[in-house]
C-alpha cells in the first residue's frame, strides 16, 4: 500500500510552516533530502482532523518554480521525486497546499498560476496571518480566475483549518499517472505577473494603507540603519553567551556530580573508570554546547521570522561586495560566529555557486563558541587573572583579527574562482515586517539543535573515549598518549610548547573545546577543578627543562593557531557533504592548518 | 523623458519602459516582477552606499545599482 502525502509549498514566510505545525500537531521531524543536507519538514496530519493515515511534507519556500538555490531545488525535486523523503510514497503527492500570503497576492499568484499549470492537484489556501482585518479575498472569484479550489486560513480561526481538511483529505488520488513537467509549468513570468496583478485587483479587498509607522524607514534608513545594526548584532552574541551559560554550567555541574556519584557507587576498577571519565564525559562534551546552539537558533528565529534578516542582508552587501561576496552570505557567516555547522547548512541559500563555495571556504574561519573556552584559558593565563578588562579587550581584538583574516582569504578565494563584480546579481525579496511566532521558532529550534547533537554528538563522545584510551593504557604513567607526546614533541617546538600541549592541539581536532579537558588530562588535574588547571599550567615549564611552557609568547602563538587551524572534525564532515566532495574541504583543512603553524611559529619566534 | 532606475529620488514612482543588460539579467528582473509597463517606486537609497530598495508590485526589493541602472523609466506626470 502507499502512503498517501500532502505537500505544503508556498513562497517564504507564507504561514506554511504555521499550518504544518497546526497540521501534524506540531509532531515531525526534520527529514534530509537525498544528496543534500536541505531539509524538510516531515510528520503525520493529526488524527483529530482525519482518520486516513497521511504523511505533510513541509518544504523550503520558494516564490517560483525556477529555482536558483540548493533549498529552493529541493522543493521542485520533493514534487517530483517525494518518495525520497517519505518511503512508499507514489512519486509525485497526492495532494499540494500553495500557501499564499494575502497581503502579497499580486506577486505571488504567480505561483497560482504555475502549479495551475503542473498537474498535481492542489489547493490555493490563502493566509491571513496577521494581515490587517478589514483586508479581504472574494474565494469564489479568486477559485474561479486560478481554476484551483480555494480556502482561507488565519490564526485565530481555527475551525478554517479543520474546515480545509475535511474537504480535501477525503479525495486523494495517486498521480503516478501524471506526467509532471515543471518546465511548461513555469511559463511566461511576464504573462503570469500581468495575470496575478488583474487577479489579485478583481478578488482582493485591499485595506487602507496603515497609518502604523513603516519600522522600514528606521531599518533602512541611511544613516541610523547601521547603528541599529550594530545594536541588533551586539544583542545576538550576548544572548548566545548570556543565555547560554546558566544552562551550560547546569549541564557541566549535573554530569560533574553524576560522574562523581557513580565513582564513589561502582567498584572501583577500569570498567567503572571507562564508563565515568570515558563514556559519561564522552556525552558531557557532546552535549555542554547544545544550549548554545538551541539559543543560537532562537536568535536566528527570531530574525529570521520577523524579517530581520533580509534587511541584516542589504546592510552588509556593500562591504561583503569588496571582498567578492554579497548580502546573501551575511546569516552562514554571522551563525559561523556560533558553529560553523549550522552555518554552513545556511550557506546553501546562496544562489551564486562561487559565492556559495568561498562562503563555505571561510565559515570555519569566524570565530565560532568553542573556541571560547579554549580563548578563555589561555587569556586567564596570560593576563593571570589580574584584569579581566585586558582578558575582554584581547577578545575583541581576536574576533577583530578573525574577521581580517576571512576577508582577506574571501578576497583571495574570489579571485582564483573568478567572481566578476558584474556577475553578482545581489537581489533579494524584502519580506514584511511581521511579529514572528515563537511557537515556530521554539520548534524549529529545538529540531536544529536535537540534529546538532545526533550528528555531532558522537563524533565528540567517540573522540573523547579514545582520549581516555590512549591516556589509561598500557600503565597510566607511561600511556600511549606520553608516548606519542615525547613522539611529536619536537614538531610544536616552533610554537614554543612542548609535545603534551601538542597531543592537546591533536585532539582537538575532534572539537576545538576539547583542548581544555586534554590539557587536564596530559598536566595529571583532576577535571573538575579548574582553578587547579590554571595553577598548574602557569607553573609549568617545557617537558625536560625549566624554561617556563606558558610564556607570552606562546599564549600568544597558540591563540593564532586555535583562530586558523581547521580543527574540527564535524566541519569537515559538513563541508564534505555541501562542497560535495572530499577534495576541497581536504586542501581547506591543510591550508589552514599549515598557514596556522606558520604563523603562530612566526609569531612564537618574534615574540621571544 | 527618461531616466534610469537608479536616478530615482527617494518616494519617487515611475513606470518601466525598457529592460537594459544581459539576457541573464533582463531574466532576473522578469522574474522580480520588473519589466516595461511595472510601477516602481524608490523607497531608499543606498544603505551604507549599499543596494537601491524599490517597491513594486507590493514588495520591496533591494538591487544592487550596477544592476538597476539597467532599468529605464520614466517619471510619473507630476
Amino acid at each position: 500500500m502507499t502512503t498517501n502525502t500532502i505537500v505544503l509549498v508556498g513562497p517564504p514566510n507564507s504561514g506554511k510552516t504555521t499550518l504544518f505545525n497546526i497540521l501534524t500537531n506540531s509532531k515531525h521531524k526534520i527529514v534530509n533530502y537525498p544528496g543534500s543536507t536541505v531539509e524538510c519538514g516531515v510528520g503525520q496530519l493529526a488524527s483529530s482532523f482525519t482518520d486516513n493515515a497521511i504523511t505533510v511534507v513541509d518544504t523550503p519556500g520558494i516564490s517560483s518554480l525556477k529555482t536558483h538555490s540548493a533549498d529552493e531545488e529541493v522543493t521542485v525535486n520533493t514534487l517530483l521525486n517525494i518518495e525520497k523523503v517519505v518511503p512508499n510514497a507514489c512519486p509525485n503527492p497526492n495532494l499540494i497546499y500553495l500557501v499564499l500570503d494575502i497581503t502579497q497576492l499580486e506577486r505571488q499568484l504567480i505561483l497560482a498560476k504555475q502549479f495551475q499549470r503542473l498537474n498535481i492537484p492542489t489547493i490555493l489556501v490563502i493566509s491571513k496571518q496577521d494581515a490587517p482585518e478589514q483586508m479581504d479575498v472574494n474565494l469564489g472569484t479568486l477559485s474561479q480566475l486560478t481554476q484551483l479550489v480555494t480556502f482561507s486560513i488565519s490564526q485565530d480561526a481555527p475551525e478554517r483549518i479543520a474546515h480545509l481538511v475535511s474537504n480535501t483529505v477525503n479525495t486523494l488520488e495517486d498521480t503516478d499517472a501524471c506526467r509532471v513537467d515543471i518546465v511548461s509549468a513555469i511559463g511566461d513570468v511576464v504573462e503570469d505577473y500581468n495575470w496575478a496583478e488583474q487577479v489579485a485587483r478583481t478578488t482582493c479587498k485591499t485595506a487602507a494603507p496603515s497609518p502604523r509607522f513603516d519600522l522600514d524607514r528606521l531599518l533602512l534608513h541611511p544613516i541610523f540603519a547601521p547603528f541599529v545594526f550594530f545594536g541588533i548584532m551586539w544583542f545576538f552574541f550576548w544572548s548566545i553567551f548570556y543565555f547560554a551559560a546558566p544552562f551550560m554550567d547546569l549541564i557541566d555541574g549535573g554530569f560533574a556530580s553524576t560522574m562523581e556519584w557513580l565513582s564513589n557507587t561502582l567498584p572501583s576498577g577500569l570498567i567503572t573508570e571507562f564508563l565515568v571519565d570515558g563514556l559519561i564525559g564522552g556525552i558531557g562534551a557532546a552535549v555542554v554546547f547544545a544550549p548554545q546552539i538551541f539559543i543560537l537558533f532562537i536568535v536566528v528565529g527570531l530574525m529570521e521570522g520577523s524579517g530581520y534578516l533580509a534587511r541584516g542582508a542589504v546592510i552588509v552587501d556593500k562591504p561583503l561586495s569588496l571582498i567578492g561576496l554579497s548580502g546573501k552570505s551575511f546569516v552562514p557567516l554571522l551563525s559561523g560566529c556560533a558553529c560553523a555547522i549550522p552555518a554552513m547548512m545556511a550557506a546553501r541559500t546562496i544562489p551564486n555557486k562561487k559565492e556559495r563555495f568561498v562562503t563555505l571556504f571561510i565559515i570555519p574561519l569566524m570565530s565560532c563558541s568553542a573556541r571560547l573556552p579554549v580563548y578563555g584559558l589561555l587569556l586567564t593565563l596570560l593576563f593571570s587573572n589580574s584584569s579581566s578588562v585586558m582578558a575582554g579587550f584581547s577578545l575583541t581584538l581576536i574576533y577583530a583579527t578573525s574577521i581580517i583574516i576571512a576577508s582577506i582569504t574571501a578576497a583571495i578565494l574570489a579571485r582564483i574562482v573568478g567572481i566578476q563584480k558584474q556577475d553578482s546579481h545581489f537581489d533579494i525579496e524584502i519580506p514584511r515586517l511581521h511579529v514572528p511566532s515563537l511557537k515556530n521558532i521554539l520548534l524549529s529550534a529545538w529540531d536544529s539543535t536535537y540534529s546538532f547533537v545526533k550528528n555531532a554528538g558522537p563524533i565528540i563522545m567517540v573522540v573523547a573515549i579514545v582520549l581516555w584510551l590512549l591516556s589509561r593504557f598500557p600503565t597510566e604513567d607511561h600511556s600511549y598518549m606520553v608516548m606519542i607526546s615525547e613522539f611529536i614533541g619536537p614538531i610544536w617546538e616552533p610554537l614554543g610548547v612542548d609535545g603534551r600541549v601538542g597531543v592537546a592541539l591533536l585532539v582537538s581536532f575532534a572539537a576545538r573545546e576539547v583542548f581544555v579537558s586534554a590539557l587536564a588530562v596530559m598536566f595529571a588535574v583532576s577535571e573538575e577543578n579548574t582553578t587547579g588547571l590554571l595553577e598548574v599550567l602557569s607553573n609549568a615549564t617545557v617537558q625536560g627543562t625549566s624554561t617556563p611552557l606558558f610564556t607570552t609568547a606562546s599564549i600568544i602563538s597558540l591563540i593564532l593557531f586555535f583562530m586558523i587551524s581547521m580543527q574540527c572534525m564535524a566541519t569537515l564532515a559538513i563541508a564534505k557533504k555541501e562542497m560535495g566532495d572530499w577534495k576541497n574541504p581536504t586542501v581547506m583543512t591543510i591550508c589552514y592548518i599549515v598557514f596556522a603553524y606558520v604563523l603562530s611559529a612566526a609569531a612564537h619566534f618574534l615574540l621571544s | 523623458m527618461t531616466h534610469k532606475l537608479t536616478e530615482l529620488r527617494r518616494n519617487e514612482s515611475a513606470k518601466v519602459i525598457e529592460l537594459g543588460g544581459s539576457k541573464a539579467v533582463q531574466d532576473r528582473f522578469k522574474e522580480l516582477g520588473i519589466f516595461p509597463g511595472t510601477t516602481v517606486s524608490c523607497y531608499a537609497k543606498a544603505v551604507l552606499g549599499g543596494p537601491l530598495m524599490v517597491t513594486c508590485r507590493g514588495a520591496k526589493i533591494a538591487l544592487r545599482s550596477h544592476i538597476a541602472k539597467h532599468v529605464v523609466v520614466e517619471k510619473a506626470a507630476a
